[in-house]
């Protein structure tokens, strides 16, 4: 009898359609004097991590423990971050209002709620699995409060068939009225996490002043976003040099997440890798080449208490006809224009310097939405110094962007650019 | 005489009786409704290529739609689609001649009929795949709807043909201004990557339990006053675990006009008394300076709707103590170019009560640009404290004004 149990238990996991996993995590977060702490394994576990989708050795190397997923829609993330070492705060992606969802519709809301059921199921027991992030941004542009119920769905569900791992919902900055309707709608929520960018200034304080009562994570943060950014006359967002994002990266992490020990489970910083928004290098600590920024040396230091051994050079200034990047700049075409930088060269010898035109790209999107970027222009150089350029204004009138990248021999990079305006 | 007597009340009888009696068929026959379902005469849109035509088939390097024959799931051949988008196709799509691009009324068979396909895919299972579909009127506008993963059978696409149902009334042809009497074509329109098979496209039967619903998040006020910041749970900024700065008081000095008046107010809850009122202990020099603001909603964190009456009020408080501290009022509204107006208190808006208590007012109308905020989508009232201040404060409205707005206190009517 013992044994035909044996074998169709055996059998019964055989044909079970969910994936069957070894080590799943058992993750729960406890409260007591000093404040909340997040255990994996029975163990304290404070979370280092990168909103990442790539370079997962990196993340690794650089002395991290996890990494944010915004959706379901790949597994391998999660195979692949395991493979590191790494956990994953893995995404449910809720639909957003902003992109034309309508919470009032019942069967496209209870169609979302079955397809995300059938995802917690398959990936409930995944070894990488940390917790589970409800929707990214949800609230932005929002107007139907509606969508609180989907989460809160959600989250009841995770709570029924997954004790192993906490539910978070991410909020796009921090906002008193936000925190209401999680409190009122989400009681199955257990963690805030926050995506804010020049609003990290105030969150920790803040987390406190809108009456959340638990724990948060900082899900994404890194330098003030393209949407915070002053503008030049004609709507160029300017980009602060990669230096400069650098020194505002690490006082952040150092003076404004690390220390919130009471209520703080952790950060992911944003983003280990590359994408376009407003530039292709405003929040990428990465290139599109795939060369790693000086924002990566950063994170290094963050986590591990030291700086790497080898350190990507770093550009600290960049000018136009020797005014820097936070004046407008307006260019006459057909003249000749002067770019220089400044940067900080720390312990390399050789510097490779490249120079590229584009034409400044324009975008209302919002909110990590999906940007084009524009294809690079020739660029007539006519001299060439140190860090240096002498260089032809374009003779067609219009909005345009010159980058200055520097990349040492293993091709740890820097990049700044400069927006001017041919008239 | 008996007889004559017998022959009237006859006569009148029957005069009565003619009078009620109408013409009554033996058998009632009752007029079926034609079921609009039977009668609509383009069912069928895609059986195989012999019967159904489809346009858009040519393959290019993004789009490849061939028709094979192996495995079909009725007729001589099935689709089977194979895309990749990318940069130099950013269209896929195709489409159908359901019914030789007839005009199709779909109006009376909207909320009982449903688009039916089979599905499979040639390996892994899927819960959706990233293709639209699209009824096209003759004007060349669509309306599209997608699978929804309770439409797909058994909830999964994979090696088996699935039957997945679209239900005509997801279709929101209302929105997007098409004429859904006068429909030309079905189209079917890929996004991203995908390789699929369908057969048997067709308008079946459907019941739609769904609704779409009509949310209101928001509350219109008319009246005056509107007590603000009288439910203590809606508030932000007192928080005791953190800062001694701000404190809800238990007793109140203020003697309010909100007491025993009805008011166009918020539920009143029984925490009304307590948050009358706000203990304000501030010292600017102080470890916590940084907490130095509080705020409530107008509208329990919902929409407030004030565009009737923004023009005509003023914001009116209470301050006890021996100044009124230099603070900031913020308006902030849900939507909106502009989402914020702030001001500063000024002398001019406070009015010296006794006992060191004061009154102030201030006007909407004196606040910068007050045009330009949403008044139909109103969230909150903030206020900051920018001086070291030791009062009581509360008593919060928003009341009638029709004075100048740079002389609040000189109205007559306050």
């Amino acid at each position: 009898m013992k044994i035909l149990l044996i074998y169709l238990l055996v059998l019964l996991s055989l044909f079970n359609p969910l994936e069957n996993y070894s080590q799943v995590n058992s993750v729960h977060i406890e409260k007591n004097k000093d404040g909340f702490q997040l255990f994996k394994n029975n163990q304290p576990y404070y979370i280092k991590g990168a909103g990442a989708k790539s370079h997962f050795n990196e993340v690794k190397n650089a002395g991290a423990n996890s990494i944010r997923v915004w959706s379901t829609n790949n597994k391998n993330y999660l195979d692949s971050a395991h493979k590191y070492g790494l956990t994953v705060t893995l995404g449910l992606w809720v639909a957003q209002e902003r992109n034309g969802f309508n919470y009032d519709d019942e069967y496209a809301v209870a169609g979302q709620i079955a397809l995300l059921k059938k995802h917690i199921l398959k990936l409930k027991d995944h070894p990488a699995l940390l917790m589970w992030g409800i929707g990214n941004e949800v609230d932005l542009k929002y107007s139907n409060f509606k969508v609180w119920e989907t989460i809160e769905e959600i989250a009841k569900f995770i709570k029924k068939v997954d004790p192993n791992h906490p539910t978070m919902t991410v909020i796009a900055g921090i906002d008193p009225s936000k925190l209401f309707m999680i409190n009122k709608y989400c009681p199955s929520i257990d963690v805030l996490g926050i995506n804010v960018y020049g609003a990290i200034e105030q969150a920790h304080l803040n987390v406190r002043k809108y009456n959340w009562e638990k724990p948060y994570i900082v899900t994404e943060w890194g330098v003030n976003g393209p949407f915070e950014a002053q503008k030049t006359s004609w709507g160029a967002k300017k980009e602060p040099p990669n230096g400069l994002k650098a020194d505002q990266r690490l006082r952040r992490y150092k003076e404004l997440i690390e220390p919130d020990k009471e209520r703080c489970l952790g950060s992911y910083c944003f983003l280990w890798g590359q994408k376009q928004e407003s530039t292709a290098t405003w929040h990428g600590m990465y290139l599109n080449s795939g060369n790693p920024t000086e924002a990566v040396d950063v994170m290094h230091y963050c986590w591990k208490g030291q700086w790497p051994i080898k350190r990507a050079p770093s550009i600290t200034d960049i000018k136009l006809n020797d005014l820097n990047w936070r004046l407008d700049h307006f260019l006459k075409k057909d003249t000749v224009a002067s770019l220089s930088f400044d940067f900080n060269k720390y312990n390399n010898t050789n510097i490779q310097i490249d120079y590229i035109l584009y034409p400044e790209a324009f975008s209302n999107k919002m909110g990590g939405d999906f940007q084009e970027s524009p294809d690079p222009i020739y660029l007539d150089i006519i001299e060439e110094k140190v860090n240096q350029i002498i260089f032809k204004v374009p003779s067609k009138k219009g909005a345009y962007r010159i980058f200055t990248f520097i990349k040492n021999e293993y091709g740890q990079s820097s990049v700044a650019n400069i927006p001017f305006l041919v008239n | 005489m008996n007889l004559f007597r017998f022959l009237n009340i006859a006569l009148i009888l029957t005069l009565f009786s003619c009078d009620s009696l109408k013409s009554v068929q033996l058998y009632e026959t009752v007029i079926d409704q034609p079921d609009p379902y039977e009668s609509f005469s383009y069912k069928d849109i895609f059986i195989d290529s012999y019967k159904s035509r489809v346009w858009g088939v040519k393959s290019n390097n993004c789009k490849q739609i061939t028709y094979d024959s192996i495995n079909n799931f009725v007729g001589k051949n099935h689709m089977h689609l194979v895309w990749n988008q990318s940069e130099e196709c950013k269209y896929l799509g195709f489409g159908f001649a359901w019914g030789n691009f007839k005009g199709k009324n779909l109006a009376p068979i909207l909320n009982n009929s449903a688009i039916q396909l089979m599905i499979r895919v040639d390996s892994g299972s899927y819960s959706k795949i990233p293709m639209f579909f699209s009824l096209v009127d003759y004007n060349e506008k669509q309306c599209f709807s997608r699978m929804n993963v309770l439409g797909i059978d058994g909830g999964v696409i994979d090696h088996k043909w699935r039957k997945v149902i679209i239900p005509l009334s997801t279709f929101k042809y209302q929105k997007k201004g098409v004429n859904i009497s006068n429909i030309k074509e079905l189209r079917i329109q890929l996004q991203r990557k995908g390789n699929v098979h369908i057969d048997d496209i067709k308008v079946v039967p459907h019941h739609h339990p769904f609704k779409i619903q009509k949310s209101n998040f928001t509350k219109t006020f008319e009246n005056f006053p509107i007590a603000l910041g009288d439910i203590k749970k809606y508030w932000w900024g007192v928080n005791e675990n953190y800062s001694d700065n701000f404190k809800f008081q238990t007793s109140t000095s203020f003697v309010s006009d909100a007491k025993g008046k009805k008011m166009d107010s918020l539920t009143v809850l029984p925490e009304f008394e307590v948050s009358l009122s706000l203990a304000v202990n501030y010292d600017k020099n102080s470890d916590d300076n940084k907490w130095n603001n509080f705020g409530f909603p107008f509208n329990k964190w919902e929409r407030a709707d004030l565009s009737n009456i923004y023009s005509t009020s003023a914001i009116h408080f209470k301050v006890n103590g021996l100044n009124v501290p230099k603070m900031q009022l913020v308006l902030v509204s849900y939507k909106g170019k502009v989402k914020r107006l702030s001001k500063n208190i000024q002398t001019k808006n406070i009015l010296k009560n006794s006992n060191n208590q004061h009154s102030i007012y201030l006007p909407i109308k004196s606040f910068k640009n007050f045009e330009d905020l949403d008044w139909s989508s109103l969230k909150e009232l903030r206020f900051k404290i920018l001086e070291s201040s030791k009062c009581e404060i509360g008593d919060f409205k928003l009341v009638e004004f029709r004075g100048n707005p740079e002389k609040p206190i000189k109205w007559r009517g306050i």
